[in-house]
Formats: structure tokens, C-alpha cells, sequence
């Protein structure tokens, strides 16, 4: 029983450790949202969703006009390429919604330039969350929360079970 | 001691091998609905006991003289009656080639989740918890914590209705992993974290399944102005046990779209299709006409479609083959159809154990001048399910 008590508290150790020293998220929004507005010297950070869709970051997220026009003048993970990417599209005049305002014009005006609706980029993205979710996301801390509530459950349905004349039967 | 108890066996629950979900090709084993082994009556996530202990036979591959199977949670736990538990571990690593860009690389913590579910009486409980790489998840409780569904509800007739309450998988189309194809994307309608708070009514009988849900936004997401609220619900009909048609259904609007920044008065209406003319094959095939009616616009009308074969020659060992066609993009003007191409094998090689590869091309149709945008990604996929 200790044997197998142990065996399983390895298992459980490893799993713990696999998950809390997983390789973080790639952090675009704080590098890449800062690059753009210090590169076009704009008064607002421009939104996760200019080029991920729906505001979720990663790479296979870029699927906005934006994000397409800029990952076809060569955008990369790696952000030295930004600012020749945004410096393309302002010399290519590119318009990804087709609403015949350039990107880089739209980005200035505070426009998005995924719609040719009016739309400000500065008037808030959509908070994911109970609460207000930190920019940097916390692997650590979520796995302890996780533990912790996950431990308070089996706890009690451990403390259930010894009550229970029944329990264990099936 | 007991708390030190109590953290292995959470650990041991983490860890545990048990059995999958949301693998719609089990039809080829005569399985046309899905509450006989999930305790969500549409399918995915927590497995009853039935789920687990059918799963663990019908899924991974046999070789010889298998070894015993291992007892849960290794003989040293056993659940109580009302308790289920189960979780999913998925890593992904991604090698994404667009035209004109280098090849990029990033490894992706798809899914931890730990799930648990109670039930008692006529009483049905289910509730994840999970962590994710991405930041800005919609099923975010905190930074990449997670809470995909968590929901509360009552059953009658003999377990065949149930309403249930909380947050929820819209019941739209066809229930699969692959949440970025155009059919799951257009309709906002996966179960990797597109749920939606809200009240459903599912139901099913001789030869028919279905659910309808009252969307009252994803609470999870702030401020009100991003929930979209309004139904969802599909029908499903089986005229035989390896067949099953189904028509799906949605409209919602919200003040302020995620993706498109005003107003959507957002439809979905399709058919879908079920089929396994021999056990080797199973077809599924999914149809939706999207109108988005964008604030201060004309509406926007479009088809999101998607027919994949997958070809079982051994069992465990899948070979997948995907079209598919959509638009990622609607509501621009002079935007084409994008397509893309999908070639898999998923292997469960041992219980409660799989690996999956796939191939995908796809093209995106972009505005001018960008145009048309070629896309090729590898994907390895590691999963080990609870």
C-alpha cells in the first residue's frame, strides 16, 4: 500500500512539475502592441485583436486582415521583423479591410484596420476572466490554484468516504 | 496526513490513465447518440462509468496478449458512486509556413484539465478546470486558468431530459477536437472554449437526439458589450444505428462583436451528417450558411462546409482526411472563399494514450492587395486522456 502510496506521489510530483515548468506563452501582446505604437508613435496600445482573432494570442492566431498583411511582408515571431513589416505596408499603401484608408493611416486615427466600420482601438479590448486578468499569464500560480481546489475536493470525498459504511462498494 | 493523502491522490487523478471524448467517428461502433457514454447528453468531456470502461476497449490498438488492464487510479482509490472524474492533457507542437515568411515553430499546452461530475438522484454535475498556454482564453477564469463548462441540472423521464444550467457547449454541428476548422470557427460553436453561459433542454429517444439553449452571453468575458446572446440548438435524426442526420440552428446578437468591433446580428444554419457504411470508415460531413448583420452594413452571407473520411484499417490506428471551405474573415468586402486540406494519422497506441499528426494547407482569401495567402502547418500532437 506505502509502495503504492509512494509510486503514485512520484507520478503525481512529475505531473505537477510537467505542468507548472511547461514552456510559457509567447507574450505577444506586450512586445509586439508596444513595438507598434512606439514604431508609429501612436497614442494608444493597439489591441491584442488588431492581429490575433477574437484577441487570443499565439501564432497560429493571426488571422486578421491585419495580421495577414502583415505576416505577408514578413512579419515573424522574432521582433526585429515588426518594424520593417509596418515600414512595407506603409510603402505599399496596403489596405487589408478594402476600405480604401491604409493600414498604417488607420492605426494613426485610431481605427481598426480590420473593418471598414468606425471602430476606435483605443476604446477597450474585452477582458477575459472573472477578474481582471493579468497581463502576463501565470503558469505557477494557476497550476496552485488548481491544486489547491482539486486537493479540497478529494479531501472531503475522502473524509465522505470513511463516513459512509457503503462507500467503496460498487 | 490526510492532506498529504489528498494531494497524491489529485496528483494520481492528474495522472491516471482513463478514457477519452469527443471522438464523433464512435459511431462506427453503433454509437449514434452521445449520453450513453458522456455526461454531457451532446457529447465531449466527462465519461460516465460506461464511457470509461467501454473506452478503455474500443479505443487503443491490442497487440497479442494484452497485459491486465491497470485499475484506477491503480487499485488504490475507487470513486464513489456520485463522483466522476476524468481530464485531458494535450500538447501541441505547431510549425506554421506562411508564403514568404520563414518557417515558424511553437510548442502549444493545449489542454490540462482536471474534470469532475457528480451524480445523484436526478441530479447531473459537471465542471473542468484547466490551464492553457494562450492568454485571452474566453474560457479564462484568471491569467490561463480555465473553466470550459461547469453546469448544474435535473433530469426527467428516465434520464432521456435533461435542462441544465451554467456554462454550457453551444449545441451546434459536429462535436470535434479540431476547433480551427471554418465550421467551428464561423460558428463560434467548439468545445475548446467557445461555451457560453446559458440555460439547455436536451432530449432523446427512439432514432433522435437533440438540444436547445437559451444563450445568455459568456460571463466570462467583460464588458456586457461582447456577450452575444440569443439560441442555439440542433436535431439529430438516426434511421439506422450507424446513421444519423442533423440540422443545427443559431442566431445571437451582441452590442459588440469580439472579432469584428460593432454590432453582429450573427446566424448559423446547417445539416450535418454522420455515417459509417462499414466499421473500417466513418464520414462526417457539416454544412452551415453564416449571415453576419454588422451595424451600419449590408449583410453578409456565406457557407462554412467540411467532409472528412476517417479510415480505422486497425484498431487504434486512424488515418483522417479533411476538406474544407469557409471564410475566416466575413464582412469584408471583395473577400473570396478560403479552402484547406487536412491529412492526419492519430495513433492510441496504448491506454488512455495517443499521438496524432497532422498536415494541413490551407489558402486564405485576403482583400487586395494581399489576395490570397498560402498557409502550411505540421502539427504533433501528444495526448494523454483521464
Amino acid at each position: 500500500m506505502r509502495t503504492r502510496l509512494f509510486s503514485a506521489l512520484l507520478l503525481g510530483g512529475a505531473s505537477l512539475l510537467l505542468v507548472t515548468g511547461w514552456p510559457g506563452p509567447a507574450l505577444a501582446v506586450s512586445r509586439f502592441a508596444g513595438n507598434i505604437k512606439s514604431d508609429l508613435n501612436l497614442g494608444y496600445t493597439p489591441p491584442c485583436r488588431v492581429c490575433h482573432i477574437q484577441g487570443t494570442t499565439g501564432s497560429g492566431t493571426v488571422q486578421t486582415p491585419f495580421g495577414w498583411s502583415m505576416l505577408a511582408h514578413g512579419l515573424t515571431s522574432d521582433r526585429s521583423t515588426l518594424t520593417p513589416a509596418l515600414d512595407a505596408l506603409r510603402a505599399g499603401n496596403v489596405d487589408s479591410d478594402g476600405d480604401g484608408v491604409p493600414d498604417i493611416d488607420e492605426l494613426v486615427a485610431d481605427t481598426d484596420p480590420n473593418t471598414p466600420a468606425d471602430v476606435s482601438l483605443s476604446s477597450g479590448d474585452p477582458s477575459y476572466g472573472c477578474a481582471v486578468a493579468p497581463e502576463r499569464p501565470n503558469a505557477g500560480t494557476a497550476a496552485l490554484v488548481l491544486s489547491a481546489i482539486a486537493t479540497g475536493v478529494v479531501g472531503l470525498c475522502i473524509r465522505r468516504r470513511r463516513r459512509s459504511p457503503r462507500a467503496g462498494s460498487r | 496526513m490526510l492532506l498529504w493523502v489528498s494531494v497524491g491522490l489529485f496528483l494520481v487523478v492528474a495522472l491516471t490513465p482513463r478514457p477519452a471524448s469527443a471522438y464523433t467517428w464512435m459511431i462506427r461502433h453503433g454509437y449514434t447518440g452521445c449520453a450513453t457514454c458522456h455526461v454531457d447528453p451532446s457529447g465531449a468531456g466527462l465519461l460516465n462509468e460506461f464511457g470509461r470502461g467501454e473506452a478503455a476497449d474500443t479505443l487503443r490498438s491490442h497487440y497479442g496478449s494484452d497485459p491486465p488492464p491497470v485499475e484506477p487510479f491503480f487499485g488504490i482509490w475507487k470513486n464513489p458512486d456520485w463522483l466522476l472524474t476524468g481530464g485531458s492533457f494535450r500538447d501541441m507542437l505547431l510549425f506554421t509556413k506562411v508564403d514568404g515568411a520563414p518557417l515558424t515553430q511553437q510548442n502549444i499546452l493545449m489542454q490540462a484539465d482536471l474534470r469532475l461530475g457528480v451524480e445523484t438522484g436526478r441530479w447531473r454535475s459537471a465542471a473542468s478546470l484547466g490551464l492553457l498556454t494562450n492568454g485571452n482564453s474566453p474560457a479564462a477564469l484568471v491569467g490561463n486558468l480555465v473553466a470550459r463548462e461547469y453546469w448544474l441540472g435535473y433530469t426527467f423521464v428516465n434520464d432521456t431530459v435533461l435542462v441544465r444550467a451554467g456554462r454550457i457547449n453551444v449545441p451546434f454541428g459536429i462535436r470535434s477536437i479540431e476547433h480551427t476548422q471554418f465550421v467551428r470557427l464561423e460558428t463560434q460553436a467548439d468545445i475548446n472554449d467557445t461555451q457560453e453561459h446559458g440555460v439547455a433542454l436536451a432530449a432523446r429517444g427512439a432514432g433522435f437526439r437533440g438540444e436547445l439553449m437559451a444563450i445568455a452571453g459568456n460571463y466570462q468575458v467583460s464588458p456586457d458589450a461582447f456577450r452575444q446572446r440569443g439560441y442555439a440548438g440542433y436535431l439529430e435524426w438516426s434511421p439506422a444505428s450507424h446513421y444519423a442526420l442533423g440540422v443545427n440552428s443559431l442566431v445571437t446578437h451582441d452590442a459588440r462583436d469580439v472579432h469584428l468591433g460593432v454590432a453582429n446580428l450573427r446566424q448559423a444554419h446547417g445539416i450535418s451528417l454522420r455515417a459509417a457504411p462499414a466499421e473500417w470508415l466513418v464520414l462526417l460531413g457539416e454544412a452551415d450558411y453564416i449571415a453576419e448583420g454588422l451595424s451600419g452594413r449590408p449583410r453578409w452571407n456565406g457557407l462554412a462546409t467540411m467532409l472528412q473520411a476517417d479510415l480505422e484499417p486497425w484498431q487504434g490506428l486512424h488515418f483522417v482526411a479533411t476538406g474544407e471551405t469557409g471564410t475566416t474573415t466575413p464582412g469584408l468586402p471583395g473577400i473570396g472563399t478560403s479552402w484547406s486540406l487536412w491529412g492526419g494519422v492519430a495513433w492510441f497506441f496504448l491506454s488512455h494514450l495517443d499521438a496524432r499528426f497532422d498536415y494541413v494547407h490551407q489558402s486564405f482569401s485576403t482583400p487586395a492587395p494581399v489576395g490570397r495567402v498560402p498557409v502550411d502547418a505540421y502539427m504533433f500532437q501528444l495526448h494523454l486522456f483521464l
